[in-house]
């Protein structure tokens, strides 16, 4: 009997350690997390991005329309030879000297640009204090547009023209 | 004589349940500490963890492995870049390029999630001594 009850006692004894573990790994979890220390590059990558897809498009300041597919419009991340990922979002507007659109292209998910335009025109933060502020900072996206100039070749013609490219980059989390 | 041999066996059944209570009360005693050493332990452990995953060496870790990936993806092909292993951020012990990903060891805290680069070039990591060079063909 008193055995038993030693036995008891023991299997009590180990269920309140494990709940306390429990308790201990939530407890500890969530402050690792939430104080855990965070580098944003986005910008950085953003700007590299649209670099990286304006020399794939216009090396030496010429854009070829008639070397791309129109079905690789859709895929210009695949078409410069980046891996495609859920993270990026690359828009280049092709327009000519009278600034008629020429070609759009872009890839990636274009979800990012609402939500850049929801934190440039402030409706994500309004009346938010600034700890929330912060908390959800981390959703805004990286961002960079650049604009030049270029020579359009299309149908065999030169024409001049500008390439207008955004490039987002979305949170690794 | 029988009721003086009666109140000596009243007296030695006291004696020997207030023995028995007092037992009773040191096992009690002595499992409640060894919960509360346990308890502590457990506690202790979870800290310690949890120190190491806001310490200094996670956030160098974070610098290093972002810093490599904008590096790799603002190269060209043919290039190369050293990284001293005895580094301003800590000693590097290892690293590690897979799956498009870029992994740091640094002072024994090893990478888990690692960070991603989108270079369009294939990249390598050679151990070259008292440095790692990542090299981009």
């Amino acid at each position: 009997m008193k055995k038993r009850g030693q036995m008891g006692e023991g299997i009590i004894t180990i269920y309140r350690l494990l709940m306390v573990t429990v308790v201990a790994f939530i407890v500890f979890g969530v402050g690792s997390i939430s104080y855990s220390h965070y580098i944003d590059v986005r910008d950085a990558e953003a700007r590299i991005l649209a670099r990286e897809i304006s020399i794939c498009l216009s090396p030496n300041g010429v854009l070829n329309l008639d070397s791309i597919k129109e079905k690789e419009y859709g895929e210009i991340l695949s078409y410069c030879g980046i891996s495609q990922s859920e993270r990026f979002y690359v828009e280049a507007n092709v327009i000519d000297s009278s600034d008629k659109q020429i070609a759009k292209m872009y890839e990636g998910d274009s979800g990012a640009l609402w939500v850049k335009e929801l934190f440039l025109t402030g409706n994500a933060v309004l009346e938010w204090s600034a700890k929330n502020v912060e908390l959800i900072n981390k959703f805004n996206p990286g961002y960079f547009e650049f604009n030049h100039s270029i020579f359009i070749l299309k149908d065999g013609k030169k024409v001049e023209g500008n390439i207008k490219i955004e490039a987002l980059v979305g949170h690794e989390l | 004589m029988e009721s003086f041999g009666e109140m000596l066996i009243f007296v030695n059944n006291g004696r020997v349940s207030l023995h028995k209570m007092k037992s009773k009360r040191a096992s009690i005693m002595q499992q409640v500490i060894i919960q509360i050493i346990l308890i502590g332990l457990i506690f202790a452990i979870f800290l310690f963890a949890s120190a190491e995953r806001v310490n200094a060496r996670d956030v160098k870790q974070q610098v290093l492995e972002k810093q490599i990936a904008l590096l790799i993806d603002s190269a060209e092909a043919g290039m190369n870049f050293e990284i001293k292993k005895v580094n301003v951020n800590g000693l590097v012990e290892n690293i590690e390029i897979k799956e498009g990903k870029v992994f740091v060891k640094v002072e024994g805290f090893p990478s888990v999630k690692g960070y991603p680069y989108f270079s369009k070039y294939s990249v390598g990591v050679k151990d070259n001594g008292d440095k790692f060079v990542v090299s981009i063909k």
